[in-house]
């Protein structure tokens, strides 16, 4: 799967499965590219390459809607930015310890 | 990436441009975070359009719930059967065993103290307040 999905289950599939209309259209990348696109799709798609471009309109999606939300804010400090990652990555929960 | 689980709280946080929704919103932006929320949040949340809910509905990954965080749910509301107001708390154990099972076992939450009450039942999950 790829960031573009929740990795949690097949979701990510099942809502890029085909539906209505599609169009076919011509891309020019370089052959890195393309053999990178592949191994993507065979990655989380079933090779799929048309699945993991609407996966990429998708997230594309994503960040035009981030930065919509984003820029009707003024900018957020860095140092409290990095203080409220800190807080997000900070040490997990231990499940208590039973009493012997 | 850091997997994070929504409640109704940290949406309505994003919409109404609190500085903590909007550092979330910014952690995903920066790939740094997924922001997950669970339909029955959305159910909460939601009260027709609006072109901020709109993005924030494009920035969130909606999961509809699964079977297994139900079942998880299910035992921990019957563990507290006889608790007050348990029908209102039904979404917020939906949303503590969503982040157990599935959702990156970190939440945040505008209601902090409700969620730490249920994270008795889901010890590993971590309960964050916007």
């Amino acid at each position: 799967m790829t960031q573009f999905c929740w990795h949690g289950n097949k979701i990510g599939m099942a809502r890029l499965k085909r539906s209505g209309k599609m169009e076919t259209f011509s891309v020019s990348v370089s052959p890195e590219t393309r053999a990178r696109l592949r191994k993507a799709a065979d990655r989380a798609y079933g090779g799929n390459v048309s699945a993991l471009i609407e996966a990429i309109a998708q997230e594309a999606d994503r960040q035009e809607a981030l930065d919509w939300l984003i820029h009707r804010v003024p900018p957020i400090d860095d140092d409290a930015f990095e203080a409220f990652m800190r807080e997000m990555t900070g040490p997990k929960r231990k499940r208590a310890r039973r009493a012997a | 990436m850091i997997v994070v689980t929504l409640d109704t709280g940290a949406l309505v946080a994003m919409e109404r441009q609190k500085l903590r929704g909007m550092m979330l919103l910014r952690a995903a932006r920066e790939h740094r975070a997924q922001l997950l929320a669970i339909t029955p949040v959305v159910a909460e949340w939601w009260r027709g359009r609006s072109d901020a809910r709109d993005r924030i509905k494009l920035a969130v990954t909606l999961v509809p719930f699964p079977v297994r965080a139900a079942e998880a749910a299910g035992v921990v509301l019957g563990q507290m059967r006889g608790e007050k107001g348990r029908a209102m708390i039904s979404v917020d154990v939906m949303v503590m065993a969503f982040a157990a099972t599935h959702g990156g076992a970190l939440v945040y939450t505008s209601d902090v103290g409700d969620l730490t009450r249920i994270a008795r039942y889901f010890p590993e999950v971590r309960v964050l307040g916007v």
